[in-house]
């Protein structure tokens, strides 16, 4: 459930527990269905003492007794490039392609025929891998804004790709992690969803799905059943949400480390 | 003639992409539309719109919240009933406010009940936490219990099934996965034909063994009543088994009685074989792994494998079986086709695959297996045999019945591991189950079998596919599929596991033989 | 609400499968396709989650064949005919002190469960003070502080005498109250005479303007209305309400069309036995007060559940109400036991000028009037009412079927048109409460929280989960039900 606010970052979410932790989220607790106790479309949202409220469905959001969760980058979730990691990304990448859903980035068997805006986004997603190898942050940026807003779904497939990619630029300490934070009129070029969502991203804030997904990578003793269930969960959001957002965390991954950019990136 | 473009802008929409590609699919279903897409007017979409010529769909103003509905078709009456189709296929996803208020479903039992107030049974799959209130709550209201949820207290379940016992009501669980009852499949149940054998049992995955041989063997069923995996405990005491038994021992229906489950504990044992005493109807036990002549003390024919219990029950039923067939409860010996058949495949393997590795997503079949393995070939041994479906594998993920996911990573994983020769499988059909086992199975099979051999190894694989004919899966294209991706079918999990033993001495014939003497049936 | 679960030899095999599916969807449709009958659950965690809670409720549901969930069934059955068989009638206005046991000397009744003076809120201090005043038991407004600073006068719960009262609700001795018996089961409640809207002691106001007012009731409106209910008979309040309920009122917040309807009522009768000056003051007043018969709705519901209250075993709730700081309820089964929790603002539209920062926590016994199954509860009857909170007539009706869900009966005479002229939902459960996380929607005002200011807008309040659960907890060990695992 999303809730327009005219405050930026624009959106707050509010979504049931189980989708684990949300940047500007309100989770609550059970399965309470807010669409089946009457919320709707174009109801007003107010703030009240402790809290929100939807008063034409007679809703009352009280935040008093709720416990905080950051959407910064934990610690645990910074990696160390090698060998190893290359090799949880690729089965962490295996796993996902297998699973991802037709719609999105990943290529998929039931899609017939090559629709245009995925042509573009290739294309677009070359040259921005391309500029962040190579250090070149015109490149890169130009290429990026162009992913913005483009893709079908609630949160375009550019965007997730985007929020993904920043995700895994911020946990290797790229340089080049600053590439959106400078971008104005993200909002413009997108859905406020989407816009929100990237807003977050290059203010450091993520999702804690995609947190659990750069912690399982970064640990050494991960198994490919805990990359795998990190993965699934991640994979859960949204229909295509999930698996482009993570599509773009691991061509961030598989980026050289600044000592050995000049080397031939991985493919 | 060029086509003809239109468009149609909806504000504020917001639909998931699946949504939105099932649209546009159906929209370039319709006659004379040549392209149809559905996007949010954000500029880099619009941008795509105007290369693929659809530029003008979006005229009007359509920002970046907004969602156009772009087709191009051979004139403007085909575009005109493609975006009217459109417009309804959104609406009708939609949950429009301003439409006919639905009556909202019933969401509590006492609602539920106000719709069909003269029900019978609840089944129960919430998560393990809630189950236990909802049960009573059903018991209260005069109500039979399908337990599917697992995770339930044992204290929970003592309450519940003496409570149940006060009102002569039947409690089928805890982590009851399958029932059949009057011929209506509860949980994960195979498709059967009816008849007059009827089952008693606290293993899911052993009565979709036992009921799908029943009716390969071609006889049928009665009922089959699942107690659920912890009914046997001594703490429980077996209270559903012998309400269970009551009920079929009084059934005109039933002539035979099965009752399976994993070893008792004794005391259990014992008062379950006390009730069966005097039945003068004959009675099989399979309790896996059991003593055997306790089951004979009582006058009941014991079984050692699923499947002797199925040919024995069909026996008893048609009246070809008498006390002789009692059997000493041995696992049976290997037969000489199977014999020669493990000697050939044995010689494939490379030198240093000994070991059997069973992947199993049923945890009675995978409880047989381990009996059978021991008893051709001892325990001391470094096979292992795994129950994906336990609860360390499903916190949080589905079942492997339903989700291939989990164990198709291990099998591929078993590729890396060069001491395996055999990987034992099960393929359970039925309802709940997958939709096509086989062709979820068959590629990571494949990969497996590839990787073993750039390794220099040859990975062998068994398996077993537990369904009927009348299953929603169609059995036969699954054991095709399996069959031409190179997988040795059994027609049962006993089987399936005497030929992994048989191939696992052949490759080490410095461990026990199987026994030739005699054959299986 | 048993099933015809049938238990015998036979059992489960014998009668064939009708089930009621709960969790997973798809375990339904194998039933559906082998022909049986199956209902599916839209199913969530009951008791908000909470699987201690969750687990009382389950050994709390009616069972006949149960000592508790048979008693329980019984004593609720009980509770719900007597709710529905009240015929409150208004039989007399008389000075509270007459009318009402226990009120003397030194003391104030309010609205709501119990609360000390330093911690009540700025309209129930205000109004406390003006009745210093009135009573005369001090001269200024300082003075009348000092006396109640210094604990010497007392205070207790309206409720706890009988009485109801709107807003803070303050009674005094030399108040006049109308006077409501249940003909059903004999018993009376009270209820101080409405005052109108603006500058009045209900909302906290003290200057001369209500003073006098109070003053002209004693003086001139009591005394008429006793003058008339003894020359004209008793006015059936039932009658009234049911008419008016499909008038477009809903008994709390809409009240014209009963106040019209009461005006009619005794207009001959006032004709006749008063005055003409005093006839044409009381018909200014009751042109002027569209709420006059909100109070005599209030001890109309209140004299029907006071019937019900004291069965044991009932978890039916008797009464709901708030005092500004804390919301109550009361249910038959525990007596005189209030389970509160802090209470909050309503939410609702705000008068020009006014917003939430100047509202007053929710207060008043009004509540009482959903309790019975009117106000919020009717309020597919008064579509009028959701324009408060930007809605439209469906959610009304909506509202009014929420409710259904939370109460054992319907009032056949009191039928909604909105609704086929089915009954209004009568008979709080405080265990489907708990069970379905669905909280009784109060219809409202909102008060200034200064003294004096009065009314700064309307809307809904929904009554906390917290007493309901804390009710049901104490049925529970009443019972002695979940003292172990």
């Amino acid at each position: 459930m999303y809730i327009d606010l005219e405050t930026p970052p624009g959106a707050l979410v509010i979504a049931i527990e189980s989708v684990g932790g949300v940047p500007a989220g309100i989770l609550v607790r059970g399965s309470t269905n807010l669409v089946a106790l009457g919320v709707r479309p174009g109801m007003s949202f107010e703030p009240t003492p402790g809290g929100w409220s939807i008063p034409p469905a007679g809703i009352r959001i009280d935040v008093t007794g709720a416990a905080t969760w950051s959407p910064a980058l934990p610690r645990t979730a910074r990696l160390v490039r090698g060998p190893d990691l290359a090799s949880r990304v690729a089965v962490a990448r295996a796993i996902t392609s297998r699973s991802a859903r037709a719609g999105g980035l990943w290529p998929s068997e039931r899609r017939s025929s090559e629709e245009p805006w995925l042509i573009r986004a290739r294309a677009l997603i070359d040259a921005l891998l391309d500029g962040l190898r190579n250090d070149d942050g015109d490149r890169a940026t130009g290429a990026a804004l162009g992913l913005v807003g483009l893709g079908i779904g609630l949160t375009p497939s550019g965007d997730d790709y985007l929020i993904g990619m920043l995700a895994g630029l911020e946990a290797t300490g790229h340089p080049l992690h600053g590439i959106l934070a400078v971008a104005e009129d993200v909002a413009a070029r997108t859905t406020r969803v989407g816009a929100a969502g990237l807003t977050h991203a290059s203010l450091g804030a993520y999702p804690e799905r995609l947190h659990d997904v750069l912690v399982a990578v970064a640990s050494e003793a991960a198994t490919s059943r805990d990359l795998g269930r990190a993965v699934e969960r991640a994979m859960e959001f949204g229909a295509t949400s999930g698996s482009d957002t993570l599509a773009g965390l691991f061509a961030a991954l598989d980026l050289p480390a600044a000592a050995d950019r000049s080397e031939r990136p991985a493919a | 003639m060029s086509p003809v473009v239109a468009g149609s802008i909806h504000r504020n929409a917001y639909r998931d992409s699946v949504e939105l590609m099932g649209i546009a699919a159906q929209l370039e279903q319709l006659e004379a539309v040549h392209r149809a897409g559905l996007i949010m007017a954000t500029p880099a979409n619009l941008a795509v719109l105007a290369e693929a010529g659809l530029a003008e769909a979006a005229a009007g103003g359509a920002g970046p919240n907004d969602l156009v509905v772009a087709v191009a078709a051979t004139d403007r009456a085909a575009a005109d009933a493609a975006l009217a189709r459109a417009t309804a296929l959104l609406a009708a996803g939609s949950g429009d406010p301003e439409g006919a208020r639905p009556t909202r479903p019933a969401e509590t039992l006492g609602e539920g009940l106000g719709e069909l107030p003269d029900a019978n049974l609840a089944l129960i799959s919430t998560p393990g936490t809630y189950a236990s209130a909802e049960a009573v709550r059903a018991l209260k209201h005069g109500l039979n219990v399908f337990l599917f949820s697992d995770n339930v207290p044992v204290e929970d379940e003592i309450h519940l099934k003496a409570l149940a016992d006060r009102k002569g009501l039947l409690v089928m669980g805890p982590d009851c996965g399958t029932a059949i009852v009057d011929g209506v499949p509860l949980g994960f149940a195979n498709a059967v034909r009816r008849g007059p054998i009827g089952l008693v049992g606290a293993s899911g995955t052993g009565i979709q063994q036992v009921t799908s041989l029943i009716h390969r063997f071609g006889s049928g069923i009665s009922h089959a009543i699942g107690t659920g995996g912890r009914d046997l405990d001594e703490r429980v005491g077996g209270t559903t088994m012998l309400a269970a038994i009551r009920q079929l021992l009084a059934d005109p229906a039933t002539s035979v009685l099965v009752l399976i489950s994993k070893p008792p504990s004794p005391s259990v044992a014992r008062r379950i074989l006390e009730s069966v005493r005097s039945s003068p109807k004959p009675v099989v036990v399979n309790f896996l792994g059991g003593d055997p002549v306790a089951v004979i003390d009582a006058g009941a024919y014991p079984a050692s494998t699923f499947e002797a219990a199925a040919r024995l029950a069909v026996r008893l039923a048609t009246g070809e079986a008498s006390p002789a067939d009692a059997n000493d409860g041995s696992v049976g010996a290997v037969g000489p086709e199977m014999a020669d058949l493990a000697a050939q495949v044995a010689v494939r393997l490379a030198p240093s695959q000994t070991a059997i590795r069973g992947l199993y997503s049923g945890g009675s079949l995978a409880g047989e297996a381990k009996i059978v393995l021991g008893a051709i070939l001892g325990h001391d041994r470094h096979d292992q045999i795994l129950d994906l479906g336990d609860d360390e594998f499903t916190v949080g993920r589905p079942h492997p019945m339903i989700d291939p996911r989990l164990r198709n990573e291990h099998i591929v994983a078993v590729a890396a591991e060069a001491d395996v020769a055999v990987l034992l499988l099960d393929v359970v059909l039925g309802y709940g189950s997958h939709p096509d086992p086989a062709e979820a199975l068959a590629p990571a099979i494949a990969d497996a079998m590839a990787l073993a051999i750039t390794s220099g190894r040859n990975l062998l694989v068994v398996a077993s596919v537990c369904g009927t004919d009348q299953d929603p899966q169609d059995v036969q294209r699954q054991e095709r599929i399996l069959a031409q991706t190179g997988v040795m079918l059994e027609t049962s999990n006993a089987r399936a596991a005497m030929l992994a033993a048989s191939i696992a001495a052949a490759a080490a014939p410095t461990a026990r033989p199987a026994p030739l003497v005699g054959a299986t049936e | 609400m048993t099933a015809g679960g049938l238990v015998h030899d036979g059992g489960l095999i014998h009668d064939g499968v009708r089930a009621v599916n709960i969790g997973l969807a798809g375990f339904a449709d194998p039933i559906r396709a082998a022909g049986a009958p199956v209902v599916a659950l839209d199913w969530r965690p009951p008791a908000a989650g909470d699987r201690e809670l969750g687990l009382l409720l389950a050994w709390l549901e009616d069972d006949p064949s149960d000592r508790v969930g048979g008693a329980i069934a019984a004593a609720n059955a009980q509770a719900v005919d007597r709710i529905l068989a009240a015929q409150p009638v208004l039989v007399d206005v008389r000075l509270a002190t007459e009318a009402i046991d226990g009120l003397a000397g030194r003391m104030l009744l309010h609205s709501g469960p119990p609360i000390d003076w330093d911690a009540m809120c700025g309209p129930v201090q205000g109004a406390a003070i003006g009745a210093c005043l009135f009573e005369g038991w001090a001269e200024t407004p300082a003075e009348a502080r000092k006396l109640l600073d210094a604990g010497r006068i007392t205070f207790e719960p309206c409720h706890d005498h009988g009485a109801v009262g709107p807003m803070a609700g303050v009674v005094s001795p030399s108040m006049p109250v109308a006077v409501v018996e249940n003909g059903a089961a004999g018993n009376r409640s009270f209820a101080t005479l409405n005052e109108g809207l603006g500058k009045v002691l209900r909302f906290g106001a003290y200057d001369d303007g209500v003073l006098e007012r109070l003053r002209w009731f004693v003086s001139t409106l009591g005394p008429a209305l006793s003058t008339v209910l003894r020359a004209g008979g008793p006015i059936d309040l039932k009658a009234i309400t049911a008419q008016a309920l499909q008038m477009g009122d809903e008994g709390h917040n809409r009240n014209v069309a009963a106040t019209s309807l009461f005006t009619r009522t005794i207009a001959p009768t006032v004709a006749t036995s008063l005055t003409s000056s005093v006839q044409a003051e009381v018909f200014t007043f009751l042109r002027g007060n569209d709420h006059f018969f909100l109070n005599l709705s209030m001890a109309a519901c209140k004299a029907g559940l006071d019937a019900a209250a004291g069965i044991d075993g009932s978890t039916v709730v008797t009464a709901m109400s708030r005092n500004g700081v804390d919301f109550g309820i009361r249910l038959s089964g525990t007596g005189p036991t209030w389970f509160t929790a802090p209470v909050g603002v309503p939410d609702g539209l705000y008068f020009p000028g006014y917003g939430p920062d100047d509202a007053n926590p929710d207060l008043g016994d009004s509540a009482i009037t959903e309790t019975f199954g009117i106000g919020g509860f009717a309020m597919a009857a008064a579509p009028a009412i959701v324009r408060f909170v930007g809605g439209t007539p469906a959610d009304a009706i909506g509202f009014t079927r929420l409710m259904e869900r939370i109460t054992l009966a319907r009032n056949a005479a009191y039928g909604l048109p909105s609704l086929g002229f089915s009954g209004t939902p009568t008979g709080i459960d405080a265990r489907r409460v708990v069970e379905t996380g669905v909280a009784p929607v109060i219809n409202t005002g909102i008060a200034h929280r200064e003294a004096g200011v009065g009314q700064i807008g309307a809307g809904i309040a929904r009554a906390p989960l917290a007493c309901f659960e804390a009710a049901v907890r104490a049925i529970a060990r009443d019972f002695g039900i979940g003292v172990a695992a």
